[in-house]
């Protein structure tokens, strides 16, 4: 099963982003040119904003998102048409303010705490078994 | 994903509201469910990002998120366990429930890669909330709320 699920994760690291229905920042970290006027997926923090939209940090520079709305720090996920001048013309974004992204983190956190805790009052370690009781 | 406290008290909350009612299944067969419905989040290891033998974490990490890969995953975790069978049978209800609840989220594009990996679709998501809204967190924390103080309630009244 290991081996299985090893060959799997090969597979997948080999040919998942060939699948991806939309170039994203990995392609355009190598040439933005090549996606010009193309729908291409984006995802940074918000580092300015003005009227127009934002500006996101992302592994392949910074990126102006026109007509969208949120804080300095937020995170976008930014689906929409790349224009010259590193432009992006959204179809549907979506904004995670910091905040709530951070906090969704501890809540996590609190979560696996939490499991280990109801995990651990069922069943106890006996050899390398772990038995109910 | 909903954060991991929404993935374990949602089947927290649906399996002990079966317990009270129907005297089963077991805290430890609760616990079980809760440990799958928390095995398909290991892929967000790909937040420390890089790369491992040139290929991208996310990519490499990807079928840990998807029904085959959490079903490996839940069978090497139910060697640990007695009845490995039964362990694991639970183990993939929890998994389950972690990919209903993950269906509801919304993003820009992309999604779950559900049927990995014979068929490579990516929108396996109902669009109704973001990973990080509140709303879900809150009402599954205030449903387990009412339902520990209704177990602890059952619990004194058995002493009594
Ligand atoms: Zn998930």
């Amino acid at each position: 099963m290991i081996a299985l699920l090893f060959l799997l994760c090969v597979y997948s690291g080999e040919a998942a982003h060939s699948h991806f229905p939309y170039p994203t920042v990995r392609d355009l970290a190598e040439s933005k040119a090549l996606y010009v006027g193309s729908e291409v997926l984006v995802y940074g923090t918000v580092t300015e904003r003005d009227e127009g939209g934002v500006w996101l940090s992302t592994s392949a520079g910074t990126i102006r998102v026109r007509e969208v709305r949120a804080s300095i720090g937020d995170l976008v996920e930014v689906l929409g048409t790349l224009e010259e001048n590193d432009s992006l013309v959204p179809r549907k974004a979506i904004v995670y303010p910091r905040t709530d992204f951070y906090a969704m983190f501890a809540r996590s956190l609190v979560g696996a705490v939490l499991l280990v805790l109801l995990f651990f009052r069922s069943w106890k370690p006996r050899g390398w078994r772990m038995v109910e009781g | 994903m909903p954060d991991l406290l929404v993935h374990v008290l949602v089947p927290w909350c649906a399996l002990k509201l079966f317990q009270l009612r129907f005297g089963r299944p077991s805290n430890g067969v609760i616990a079980l469910v809760l440990l799958g419905a928390v095995f398909p989040d290991l892929a967000a290891l790909q937040y420390l990002g890089g790369r491992v033998w040139g290929y991208h974490v996310a990519d490499l990490v990807l079928p840990l998120h998807t029904l085959v890969g959490a079903a490996l995953v839940a069978g090497v975790g139910a060697l640990w366990f007695t009845d490995s069978f039964r362990a694991w049978c639970w183990i993939m209800l929890g998994v389950c429930s972690h990919f209903a609840l993950d269906s509801l989220l919304v993003h820009a594009a992309g999604g779950m890669v559900l049927l990995f990996p014979v068929v490579w679709v990516w929108d396996f998501q109902l669009g109704l909330l973001k990973s990080t809204d509140w709303a879900l967190p809150v009402v599954t924390g205030g449903a387990s709320f009412l339902i520990w103080i209704w177990t602890r309630r059952g619990c004194v009244s058995r002493k009594t």
